[in-house]
């Protein structure tokens, strides 16, 4: 579990704060999509909890153990795949690994074996020889995948992972941080591409300029902003709008009807279907629907400017 | 694999360095062997000689060949070949070391030289003597004396081989060996007179004599005088009976120190800067370190893990050096570096690299531009190793200090502190008593007169070292 607290940070204090008090709670077992804007503080919230930048306020708990005080206990357990993953550009993949297997105490024939698993699971086994700055960068990010998940952390954090993947890389890295998810692992997954994010999420936090503005649920996510209602009826006529028009705003194209602009609640639906029919109309569709992602994102983010 | 195993391994084996460290280790062990083989004459390297007598008889001349190492010890690693109008003759070795040779003497003057083989580092060198000639009127060629024989028991000291072939070969009647002073135009009795040595000797072909010598003794003239049945035969000039200077931890010092440690103090700044640069501030400004950081390891973990890893192998390196040299310097003069010296050797470059190795970390935390890093330390090796005698010559001239000034020696041993390639002149300074090539006509001065003592040498190296890596360390660990 990854619990994020209050984390600050401030870059430079003639700027505003990177992260203003950002409090956030990623559950074992759980994929929380993490969506802002570039310099929203996504890649700082991810830094800070790996360990690499230092928070200015607040703290990040890994399995319950402090970053700021026990950083090399929180790094065993946390996996960070960074948006640009950037190696020594002489190594060679199995080397660097061994390498960062020994801090994890991983030697010998067990480090071998997990990293030939790790590097078969990601697709580089065939090009193990190649140094890795002739890696292309899809390759360097299936390698950070792979090293990444040495000593099979319980928790990670993906950081922008899908950009500049190609069809199937982004399908691998899906299916990877699903079969991840399936082992009880806290996953923390940052992205634009929110209909990636929309898809695998089980809750989305969306951020902007630092703070938190709002953590989506799945069920939220289903029904997201000011719900509409697609309706089809027919013989559709001026009784069947005016009855319509009562409970909302009314467009309609092509025979399809759309009431947005709902004056009740979900709970009275039904009263809208049940005058309808009382009325003589007979109802073939009924749906009601939230935003996508996308509009509610930035309808949030709107709103917050 | 342990990461510090990893880290070691990538500092070694980076072309830089690999370079480098080859160049610290092939050039200290050339300057080296420059320096000692050069030092060095005669005999008294480790060597083989060889000394031909002769005798007649009947129609027939046979030539002894004596051969003999440095000690005057025989050497019988080669069977001699004598050459005399254009005929070999292999040699018939009589007793250790001594060969004949039985040739036909057709004329009253025969004239030959011997070749013989041996091993110079491995490889098969062929010798040859220095031509001799038989004269018909002298029935055997009698004493010859040859100087410079080297006492296996004493360097410092030398000694003399007395060779003796008799009528039919006979070996030397009993006679009495005078070893003394000679005074050039003084009548060779003299010898006898201020002998310094006597033997008695008889029955031998070749006898090495090692007189005990004196502080008087080192640097006369001696002569060989040897009396037979009341015969006198001689002077034979034996030189000096010490060409050595007997070997001083100073003067020692100072061999290595301006062999090995001029190849040192220009590349392990080198190696130590960019060492410094190509593992860590590269590593640390492109973000590649972040890979590492990430692991669990606290970024004082990392920035201690490289930090080690280097100095091991400038450590190494200088080990590596100063050893190799160690065996060149034994090889010409029999002696090793006294330990004492090694260690203090091999302390004074250490610290000179460590402190370039710790200032190379410093400002990879304080620039964030690879190029500005790499510029900023071109420059710290620039002006701190190559330009620092410059820039004391340019103040000292500046002042208008007489070189052999005590503020001169003082600004000298301050610009020393200021810098950590001054670090190896301190302790130079310290054992020698000389400072580089200031005062190198014997004149010493006084190390602790100038602020060079053992406590401030080694809290100045300290601080070379902890200052410079503390605050890297204190940036690694509070800053982004």
């Amino acid at each position: 579990m990854i619990k994020i607290e209050n984390l600050t940070k401030i870059y430079s204090r003639k700027q505003g704060p990177a992260l203003d008090s950002l409090s956030l709670e990623i559950r074992d077992g759980e994929i929380l999509g993490f969506v802002g804007l570039n310099g929203a503080g996504k890649t700082t919230t991810i830094r800070i909890s790996s360990g690499v930048t230092l928070p200015t306020g607040g703290d990040v708990y890994i399995d319950g153990k402090s970053v700021t005080e026990e950083k090399p206990e929180t790094s065993r357990n946390l996996g960070w795949i960074p948006e640009f993953p950037n190696y020594e550009t002489n190594a060679k993949p199995v080397p660097l690994m061994k390498y960062f297997a020994g801090y994890y105490g991983l030697q010998g024939k067990e480090a071998e074996d997990t990293i030939t698993n790790l590097l078969k699971e990601v697709g580089l086994w065939e090009y193990r020889n190649m140094k890795l700055r002739n890696y292309s960068q899809g390759m360097k990010k299936r390698f950070s995948l792979a090293e990444s998940l040495l000593g099979d952390p319980g928790n990670l954090m993906f950081d922008e992972t899908l950009n500049g993947l190609d069809p199937e890389g982004v399908q691998f890295v899906r299916e990877l941080i699903l079969s991840q998810k399936q082992k009880g692992k806290a996953i923390l997954l940052s992205s634009h591409i929110l209909s990636e994010i929309e898809a695998i999420s089980d809750r989305v936090a969306i951020i902007h300029r630092g703070k938190l503005l709002k953590v989506l649920t799945r069920e939220e996510l289903r029904n997201l902003g000011l719900e509409r209602i697609n309706i089809e009826i027919d013989n559709v006529d001026k009784g069947a709008m005016g009855i319509l028009d009562r409970y909302g705003q009314v467009e309609r194209t092509d025979g399809k009807i759309l009431l947005s602009s709902l004056k009740i609640g979900r709970d009275r639906y039904p009263e809208i279907v049940s005058e309808l029919v009382e009325s003589g109309y007979r109802v073939r569709r009924f749906e009601p629907f939230g935003e996508s992602l996308e509009e509610f994102f930035f309808k949030t983010i709107g709103e917050e400017r | 694999m342990r990461p510090v195993f990893y880290e070691i391994k990538r500092s070694i084996t980076s072309k830089f360095s690999i370079v480098i460290i080859i160049a610290i280790i092939g050039l200290s062990a050339l300057v080296s062997y420059e320096v000692d083989a050069s030092s060095i004459s005669g005999t008294s390297s480790a060597s083989v000689s060889d000394i031909s007598g002769y005798y007649i008889h009947g129609g027939n001349v046979t030539v002894v060949t004596f051969l003999y190492n440095e000690h005057g010890d025989p050497y019988t690693g080669s069977v001699p070949t004598l050459i005399a109008n254009g005929t070999n003759y292999t040699g018939k070795e009589v007793s250790p070391g001594i060969y004949q040779f039985t040739i036909t003497m057709k004329q009253p003057l025969v004239t030959f030289y011997v070749n013989y083989t041996i091993n110079k580092f491995g490889f098969r060198s062929v010798e040859q003597s220095s031509i001799v000639t038989v004269n018909s009127r002298s029935p055997y060629s009698g004493y010859e004396v040859v100087g410079g024989l080297q006492n296996p028991r004493n360097s410092s000291s030398l000694g003399a081989l007395i060779f003796y072939v008799g009528p039919n070969g006979n070996t030397s009647p009993p006679a009495t060996i005078y070893l003394g002073h000679y005074s050039p135009g003084s009548p060779p009795l003299d010898v006898i007179k201020d002998h310094i040595a006597e033997y008695n000797y008889s029955g031998f072909t070749a006898v090495a004599l090692f007189p005990s010598l004196n502080a008087s003794s080192l640097e006369k003239i001696n002569a060989v005088m040897i009396v037979q049945n009341n015969v006198s035969f001689g002077p034979y000039f034996v030189g000096t009976m010490s060409v050595f200077t007997p070997l001083t931890t100073s003067s020692i010092a100072s061999n290595i120190f301006s062999t090995v440690g001029a190849i040192l103090t220009l590349f392990i700044p080198l190696l130590a800067i960019f060492m410094g640069y190509l593992t860590y501030g590269k590593d640390r400004v492109t973000g590649v370190l972040e890979s590492v950081i990430k692991r669990p390891i606290t970024k004082g973990g990392l920035i201690r893990s490289r930090f080690l890893s280097n100095s091991v192998v400038i450590v190494s390196s200088i080990v590596v050096a100063v050893a190799v040299s160690d065996i060149i310097f034994h090889r010409y003069n029999n002696v090793y570096i006294p330990i004492s010296l090694f260690l203090y050797i091999a302390w004074a470059y250490s610290i000179m690299g460590v402190s370039f190795l710790a200032i190379s970390y410093l400002f990879s935390h304080v620039l964030r531009s690879l190029g500005a890093l790499l510029g900023l330390l071109i420059g710290i090796f620039i002006v701190f190793d190559l330009f620092w005698s410059v820039l004391f010559d340019v103040v000292a001239s500046a002042l208008s200090l007489s070189s052999t000034s005590a503020a001169y020696v003082s600004t000298y041993v301050l610009f020393d502190y200021s810098s950590p390639a001054g670090y190896a002149s301190l302790i130079q300074l310290f054992f020698t008593e000389k400072l580089g090539s200031i005062f190198s006509a014997g004149q010493s001065i006084n190390p602790a007169a100038f602020g060079v003592t053992p406590l401030l040498i080694v809290i100045a190296g300290i601080l070379w070292v902890a200052v410079p890596f503390t605050i890297a360390h204190i940036l690694a660990s509070k800053r982004d």
